[in-house]
């Protein structure tokens, strides 16, 4: 009995000594990044946008850094979830998350304390936008927004519109095109992008708000009226802008990367080359606009720039249409 | 084409796969604490460089052996293995502890055959218009689904309706924490970041089921210390085979329940088992043998989640709707392949979605060989596993699953915590199927709720949107007569008096 | 503690819980307060129904499993001490570290007389350390740690 007492002691002792050792290897050289694996957090669950264009990324990016990129997925709280973890995460770089322009901007400014302040996470590239558009049912009366509009004007309420999520993308689209245009529309979130969708094709709501590559993947299911880009969506070519309808919104999901506030700027750099390098990759270029997305190139600082131009538009939207 | 893919997929490479898929599976989904959504999800980074079939075919073994191995330990240590076998617990457990597991592993073993085989069927032949039949369902017809699922709660709560409804309501009550479905507020948090998302659903169904376990093996301290007691007996298989084949409109029913409630977006295997054991009691003549070791309580139970694979992949073929949560991570994978769901996926994809197809026929039919083998395996491994092995494993188990959702430590604390106050609840006599149901039913009645209101409010009328659409009536009266038909039967045999009571039954007009 | 005490206790926290939740939906825009009021009204409604039932002497009545009665809730008390203790830990000496802990301890807390515990609880700590090396390793996940893993 008591042999095999020491044993375990022994055993345990082993192996906390071992467990120490490993789990000390933290402090590193910052110039030496990356030197093991990088953990790649999705906001949002498999399956989205967000999703699929990391899955993409993973392969170059691991060429490129060459350690492994490890997809997790940390959803919650439209996202809120893994942007408060990331601001509380090492600033080493080895973790790194999506970046969901307007969601980071929007949460901070309607919730009591979504864990994170805009400013908290460090944006490092923006690769990607998939513009917003506005469509009806095939056999809907109206041909143009204009036509929608104007219904929406006389008849105030009665029309239902489907989007994801309510201070999301969608949901600000919507109040933006309300705000320029005096329509009032009844907006029925969704849980989603594919409940949005689903809800609309059920037809039940009358008009469709959704990513370009939900629309595109049921192109043949409805009449896309305008779309959020500032000049034609080349997938679409068809289908006008919000600006050319005459109303002056730009309307798209932003998707980024992002690292917690005090990453040295060495890691920051590092990171930045390696996704502008799969950003500027033709064949990555192809399969992200086979799939509706808009491929960018935005590095680290025209990109804190961009969101700091968007936090501004946006709080003059929210305050002029009481939401905050 | 069809021949193409009935070749894709007959090398012994993708069979292999399929029968490595069905094995891990299975085993994943016996462990209490991982579930299938979760297996799939870690393993389909690995998918990334293997061929479109091998992958798919793959991971679809996987989906489909974890629904169906939930039931070992949901019959064995009343664990329900993964959500989808939570309705297993309530016939399977009782079977166990009265000596019957090997009988109650076969039921599970032959149902989730049939119900998944049943289910692929529809997949192949019917996949296009049962998905454009789902689309029917909006916002009223979730929120009249939900109202039905909960008078489900009667049916989960034999010894006190009235805690089993508090406890629902309960249930109800936890699901509103966190961020309103309409206009976003966050609501119930106590101020607390954390719980911003709410009590996330699964850390708190593997607290709901493996800790009051655990504490049931810690306090029974006169037992001997080993798990339930297992005995194999011979032509088990031929006798459920057959008691089963005397039943046919249970194993029909069932698998439709499951597929269609597979095919909804957002109800997924454990409500499919939920509600089919329910219509199971309900349609049975002899109600009061479901909850202490019926049979059809288990089949009713795994025929359905089996079937519920199948039904959760029909939407996410053909719309990119997920019918379930484990379908959605299928769909990322399905992206990375390149293949978009849609009518291409049939046409130009056709050879790899029909070989996927097919893989799920051979996957359910391995389940058969290796559901027996694994299963005696799995039971003769826990009859000889000490309670001081099982009661830490669990626990551990449950962290290990909890955390790996979503990577959030939070997730492990909500697990301990639910699973304390569960085993509070149940001392007190509050059973953790109702809360539960309440649970999961929650958010989609809520949700449900909400959103018909705003359409009501933007047609003008109310009743138009909640009474009037064809669908929410069928779902409304099925709701209806789920309140009413355990009322009325109590209150005929209480006029009735024992003679009057067989004529009664005689005249019950029930299917089984 | 009887049923009777049990099912009072019950009552009263219902009671009070459902007050809270519709009195905390004050704040809260009409659409994301309309569920939760009604239904913390209804359960609030049939909390006091319980309450009423079991004064009466109709409450509903559960038998529960039994055990010896004196150590079982001493047990009881003490899984519930260690679970927090394992739970607390984890983030303190990482997931590894609290486990190999929480399974020795949690294994001797379901000691039976005569019975190889020892053995048992060696079995239990290889399976930990098997499994966590294959979500750890193999699988990527990355499990919290502490001071140790």
């Amino acid at each position: 009995m008591r042999r095999s007492t020491t044993v375990l002691v022994l055993v345990i002792g082993i192996a906390a000594a071992a467990m120490t050792v490993h789990a000390s290897g933290k402090s590193e050289d910052p110039a030496q990044f990356p030197r093991r694996a990088i953990s790649y957090v999705i906001p949002f669950d498999p399956g989205g946008q967000s999703d699929v264009t990391a899955q993409y990324q993973k392969a170059y990016l691991e060429e490129l850094l060459g350690v492994n990129i490890v997809i997790r997925h940390q959803a919650g709280a439209g996202g809120a979830l893994a942007w408060a973890k990331l601001v509380k995460s090492e600033a080493d770089g080895y973790t790194i998350a999506g970046n969901n322009i307007p969601h980071i901007i929007i949460q901070p400014l309607v919730r009591e304390n979504a864990g994170y302040q805009t400013s908290d996470l460090k944006p490092v590239y923006l690769f990607q936008t998939t513009p917003i558009g506005i469509a009806v049912a095939n056999d809907s009366p109206f041909n143009t927004l204009e036509e929608l509009i104007s219904h929406a004007r006389s008849n105030p309420g009665t029309v239902t519109v489907s989007g994801s999520g309510t201070h999301s993308g969608h949901h600000l689209a919507v109040l933006q095109l309300q705000h320029l245009s005096g329509a009032e529309f009844t907006y029925i979130p969704a849980t989603g992008a594919a409940p949005s969708v689903t809800n609309f094709l059920g037809r039940h709501s009358q008009v469709l708000v959704a990513n370009s590559n939900d629309l595109l993947a049921h192109i043949t299911d409805m009449k896309v009226l305008a779309i959020g880009t500032e000049k034609r969506f080349a997938p679409l070519p068809d289908v006008p802008t919000f600006i050319e309808e005459g109303y002056e919104m730009t309307a798209g999901i932003d998707r980024g990367v992002a690292v917690p506030p005090d990453t040295p700027e060495s890691v920051v750099a590092r990171l930045e080359a390696a996704f502008d390098a799969v950003s500027t990759n033709p064949e990555f270029r192809r399969n992200m606009e086979n799939m509706g997305f808009v491929v960018h190139t935005v590095g680290s600082r025209e990109f804190a720039a961009y969101i700091a131009r968007k936090e501004t538009e946006i709080l003059t939207v929210l305050r002029e249409l009481g939401e905050i | 084409m069809l021949l193409n893919a009935l070749t894709g997929i007959m090398d012994p490479v993708s069979l292999s796969l399929i029968i490595v898929g069905v094995a891990s599976g299975i085993i994943v989904g016996a462990l209490p604490g991982l579930t299938a959504t979760m297996a799939i999800a870690l393993l389909v980074p690995f998918t990334f460089g293997m061929s479109p079939i091998h992958g798919l075919a793959l991971l679809g073994a996987i989906y489909t052996g974890a629904i169906y191995g939930g039931s070992f330990s949901a019959i064995l240590i009343n664990t329900p293995g993964t959500p989808s076998a939570i309705a297993t617990t309530f016939d399977g457990y009782p079977m166990a502890r009265k000596g019957e597991a090997y009988r109650a592993i076969v039921t599970a073993t032959l149902s989730s055959v049939f119900g998944g085989t049943v289910g692929v069927v529809f997949l192949i032949f019917l996949a296009p218009p049962l998905a454009r039949a789902a689309l029917t369902f909006g916002p009223p017809e979730y929120f009249w689904l939900a109202a039905f699922g909960l008078t489900i709660i009667a049916a989960v709560s034999p010894r006190s309706t009235l805690k089993g409804l508090i406890g629902g309501g309960i249930g109800l009550l936890i699901s509103t924490i966190g961020i309103a479905p309409i206009e976003g507020a966050v609501r119930y948090n106590f101020g607390t970041i954390a719980l911003q998302n709410g009590v996330s659903l699964i850390p708190a169904l593997i607290g709901f089921f493996c800790i009051p376990e655990v504490f049931r093996m810690v306090e029974e301290s006169g037992t001997t210390g080993s798990v339930v007691p297992y005995k194999k007996q011979r032509k088990m298989v031929t006798r459920v085979f057959h008691a089963l084949l005397r039943k046919p409109w249970l194993m029909i029913r069932s698998s439709l329940i499951g597929t269609f409630i597979g095919i909804i977006p957002g109800a997924g295997g454990n409500i499919a088992g939920l509600v089919s054991y329910n219509e199971a009691i309900r349609t049975s003549r002899n109600k009061e043998k479901f909850g202490t070791g019926a049979m059809e309580g288990v089949a009713a139970s795994e025929t359905a989640n089996n079937a519920s694979v199948s039904g959760a992949l029909i939407p996410m073929l053909t719309l990119g709707i997920p019918g379930a949560p484990p379908a959605a991570v299928l769909f990322g994978a399905l992206l990375l392949q390149g293949m978009r769901p849609g009518m291409e996926l049939f046409t130009a994809h056709g050879s790899v979605t029909y070989a996927f197809l097919f893989s799920l026929v051979l996957a359910n039919f391995a389940m058969l060989p290796l559901g027996l083998l694994l299963g005696k395996a799995v039971s003769s491994l826990m009859q000889h596993t000490r309670v001081q092995t099982m009661a830490p494993l669990i626990i551990f188990l449950s962290m290990v699953g909890s955390y790996s959702i979503a990577n959030n430590i939070a997730d492990i604390y909500t697990m301990v915590v639910v699973g304390i106050v569960a085993h509070a609840l149940r001392k007190a006599g509050f059973m953790p199927g109702p809360i539960v149901l309440g649970l999961i039913l929650g958010p989609i009645a809520e949700l449900g709720l909400t959103q018909s209101l705003l359409m009501g409010r933007a047609a003008g009328s109310m009743t138009t949107v909640f009474f009037a659409r064809p669908l929410s009536v069928i779902l409304l009266v099925l709701t209806v007569g789920s309140i009413i038909t355990p009322m009325y039967v109590k209150w005929r045999e209480h006029r009735g008096g024992s003679g009057a009571l067989k004529a009664i039954k005689t005249l019950d007009r029930s299917e089984q | 503690m009887t049923q009777k005490t049990r099912n009072l206790t019950a009552s009263l926290l219902v009671m009070v819980g459902s007050i809270y939740w519709f009195i905390e939906s004050d704040g809260f825009r009409p659409l994301s307060r309309i569920f939760p009021r009604v239904v913390s009204a209804v359960v609030f409604i049939l909390a006091v129904i319980l309450g009423i039932l079991t004064l009466v002497g109709k409450g509903p009545t559960v038998k529960i499993a039994q055990g010896e009665a004196g150590t079982r809730h001493l047990r009881a008390g003490t899984l519930i001490i260690a679970l927090v203790i394992w739970t607390v830990l984890v983030p303190v000496i990482g997931l590894l570290s609290a486990s190999l802990i929480g399974v020795v301890g949690i294994g001797l807390l379901t000691f039976r007389a005569h019975i190889g515990t020892r053995r048992a609880i060696f079995i239990a700590v290889g399976v930990v350390v098997a499994f966590y090396v294959l979500f750890a390793l193999v699988l990527n996940v990355p499990f919290p740690r502490g001071v140790l893993i």
